[in-house]
């Protein structure tokens, strides 16, 4: 090799390696200096950029790395494996003890001394379910190797007599259900059609259930898989409207004779967000169009309110007329916030003899989806408050006889399920723990259409993840196995049925160890009112 | 032959039907046109009996229940004990509960009996003499009574749905593989009237052969 050869080489590797990557720098250094958008930048060019590098990810990192098991919010890493390992496993076995912080406040289950047998308890296991469960063959470092196989599980229904009867008085067809636990509402168009037809699959499998279809109407997919349904009607009145944008009474009849339709229920508000909501015209496609009876392509902002009542004397009005003409039960959706309007609409109920079949009360914690921060937040109390006060308000009127109570707010576990049941809840809803049995990795990215694992989403590419036939079986898995835990639960209490579940079954702990029933909660909230009043 | 059905529905009676396999077997004689009287530890579980399709249900399993046994042309013993299940366990359960219903059998005029014993229960006969009797003497009671007797051990079983197929013979492998309990119900039910299977003992275990020819197969 000659040496001008050597030295051509050495300069094409300074230049390479050195020069490049300075003039890279000092042109990075001198756009960051001059850029008016970040302080932080200004005044350290280049390095500054780490801040908003670690910033990006740093919920990544959080989430897979740094959170312990029991921080993260909506829902902790714990949270979010009990939900996956009983969609997958049909199990909720853990070994060495619970992550619970037992110094912080919180419900807790009172046992008996005596529980009952598994024999003695108010179960139908006469039909088994048949579906598929993963089994761990080997569990290495670096890989887990696992098969899946079909099963015949108990579904844990409940028996015939303790069945739960939504408008069982004067509805012409009463819906029934032999579980306590369904879906929440979750429109097409929020949620993929592979999502919502695993989830229809999920529960038609399951059996007890239902599935409420959210306000943005009733979907081809809701319906696949044959479960009982709980059309909501938001104030949008998504599938049940005229071109024109008014209730239509033709639509609502046609729904209301479909077989599957069992209830109907008005969304006056949810967790999430206690006003109307937002779709973006491109979002509206042909068949969501179609299903929602809207104008394709043309952005939808729902009203806040109803136009068709505006105070509880006009709506009972509107329930009774639908009472009637569907001849099933109809409900209403709300999110308890103003004491004194809640009991102005109890009063109301019990004078008139009018009203809902069945309330659905949301926490203020509940709701899925794209919201607006400081309704989410801040707007309606959580459910382990509102609930309480509501089944007392029912009780004080006498007529909790009259009418059902679903309650909802990140109720993902048997335990909390059984809190809730004490509380007043006749029945549950939940959302977002379906949402993860279909695959949701908690990315809240829902409010942006770009769902990484095609839950969340109607883009049609990140759908291809979601795969319906595997997934449907967790939802039902899922599901059988709250219902599973809520008998072991019941049995602990000393009680056959977890619908025998009461005041006296839950006590509440505060950070010092004491203990206060749950009627401490009850007379708080009159203090409130009263206060409100004044 | 011993059971007659002459246009009258033939009666079951089956010890043990508040097991997991029981509630199979009492599914399975209600789909082939049987009777079935349903043997239970709990009053509770009458009305899943009931549901399951049993004609009458006697919930006094854990006491005396020899009135039960009237009407009925045949008996099927559900047996909780498993290969896994202790030899000590297996006396209790098992030994003292077959010579009491078979005796009760024989007394109500019974004289088919169809048992369900765990599988590999004659590999005992090596051990000691309480090993012996524990797992070994219900079967070889079976053996002496003047009773057209089955002895059905099945091999380890799971909750798959039952695949119609399975695998007969007088003595499976040490390894004999798993078995839907669904498809040992079915099997109990489907010897009921073959004769093929009267007076016999033999491991039934998943495998190819559709029940009814493998059973035909018994020699």
């Amino acid at each position: 090799m000659s040496l001008t050869s050597v030295i051509t080489a050495l300069i094409v590797f300074i230049v390479l390696a050195i020069v490049v990557p300075v003039c890279f720098f000092l042109y990075l250094y001198v756009k960051d200096d001059r850029q008016k958008q970040h302080a932080i930048l200004r005044n350290f060019p280049v390095i500054g950029k780490v801040r908003y590098l670690t910033e990006h990810i740093g919920p990544e990192l959080r989430q897979y790395l740094f959170d312990n098991d029991n921080e993260a919010k909506p829902f902790s890493r714990k949270e979010y494996q009990d939900i996956v390992k009983a969609g997958k496993y049909n199990e909720r076995l853990i070994g060495f003890g619970s992550k619970r912080d037992f110094n912080e406040e919180g419900f807790y289950i009172r046992n008996t001394l005596f529980p009952k047998q598994r024999d003695e308890m108010k179960v139908d296991n006469t039909e088994k379910i048949k579906t598929r469960v993963y089994k761990v063959d080997s569990d290495n470092l670096f890989t887990r190797k696992e098969h899946g196989e079909e099963r015949l599980i108990d579904p844990y229904y409940l028996r015939d007599e303790d069945a739960v009867i939504i408008g069982g008085e004067r509805c012409r067809h009463p819906f029934k259900v032999k579980g306590l636990i369904g879906q929440s509402g979750m429109s097409y168009g929020a949620l993929g059609e592979r999502a919502i037809t695993a989830m229809s699959k999920g529960l038609g499998l399951a059996g007890g259930t239902w599935m409420n279809t959210g306000e943005g109407g009733l979907s081809e997919y809701h319906l696949e898989g044959g479960p009982d349904m709980i059309m909501q009607i938001g104030p949008d009145l998504f599938g049940v409207r005229k071109p024109s944008g008014e209730f239509s009474w033709e639509e609502f009849k046609r729904k209301s004779e479909m077989e599957k339709v069992k209830a109907f229920e008005l969304k006056l508000a949810q967790g999430a967000k206690t006003r109307g909501g937002h779709v973006e015209g491109e979002k509206v496609t042909e068949k969501i169009a179609a299903i929602r009876l809207v104008e394709r392509g043309k952005t939808i902002n729902s009203p806040n309110r109803f136009y068709e009542f505006d105070d509880v004397p006009s709506m009972f009005n509107f329930i009774e007329q639908l009472q009637s003409v569907g001849g099933k039960p109809v409900g209403i959706k709300i999110v308890v916030g103003d004491l004194d309007a809640l009991e102005n609409m109890v009063s109301y109920m019990k004078e008139s003899g009018k009203g809902p079949d069945f309330i659905t009360v949301d926490g203020g914690e509940g709701g899925t989806g794209a919201t607006f921060q400081e309704l989410a937040d801040t707007v309606g109390l959580p459910i382990m408050s509102g609930l309480p006060v509501l089944d007392e308000m029912l009780r004080r009127y006498e007529i909790r006889d009259r009418v059902k109570l679903i309650a909802s707010g990140k109720l993902i576990t048997p335990d909390k399920i059984a809190v809730a049941l004490a509380m007043g809840a006749d029945l549950v809803n939940i959302a977002r723990g379906f949402m993860i049995s279909v695959g949701c990795i908690m990315a809240q990215v829902c409010h942006t259409n770009t769902c990484p694992v095609g839950v969340a989403t109607t883009d049609e590419k990140l759908q291809d993840g979601l795969i319906v036939e595997e997934k449907h079986y967790r939802v039902c898995n899922y599901v059988v196995s709250l219902r599973e835990g809520l008998y072991n639960l019941a049995a602990a209490a000393g009680i056959d049925s977890p619908t025998k579940f009461e005041r006296k079954h839950i006590v509440h702990k505060d950070e010092l160890g004491r203990l206060s029933p749950l009627e401490d909660i009850i007379i708080a909230a009159e203090r409130a009112q009263r206060k409100k009043e004044a | 032959m011993i059971i007659v059905k002459g246009g009258i529905q033939v009666k079951v009676i089956v010890i043990g039907a508040n097991s997991q396999v029981g509630e199979f077997v009492i599914k399975c004689l209600a789909e082939n046109g049987y009777q079935s009287v349903a043997v239970i530890n709990e009053e509770n579980k009458v009305p899943d009996m009931k549901k399951l399709g049993a004609t009458e249900v006697n919930a006094n399993g854990r006491g005396d229940f020899s009135a039960a046994y009237s009407g009925c042309a045949a008996a099927i013993f559900i047996s909780d004990s498993s290969p896994n299940t202790g030899s000590d366990k297996t006396v209790l359960v098992d030994q003292r509960a077959v010579i009491d219903a078979v005796k009760d059998a024989k007394q109500n005029g019974v004289r088919r009996f169809v048992m369900m014993s765990a599988i590999r229960a004659d590999e005992s006969s090596g051990g000691s003499a309480e090993t012996i009797g524990a797992k070994h003497m219900p079967d070889e009671l079976l053996r002496q009574e003047e009773l057209a007797y089955t002895i059905i051990r099945p091999a380890e079983m799971t909750d798959e749905p039952g695949r119609g197929t399975v695998a007969v013979a007088a003595s499976l492998a040490e390894n004999g593989g798993t078995i839907p309990r669904q498809d040992v119900a079915s099997v109990l039910v489907a010897v009921l009237e073959n004769e093929m299977a009267f007076n016999k003992t033999f491991d039934v275990s998943g495998g190819d052969t559709p029940i009814r020819e493998a059973l035909q197969a018994l020699k």
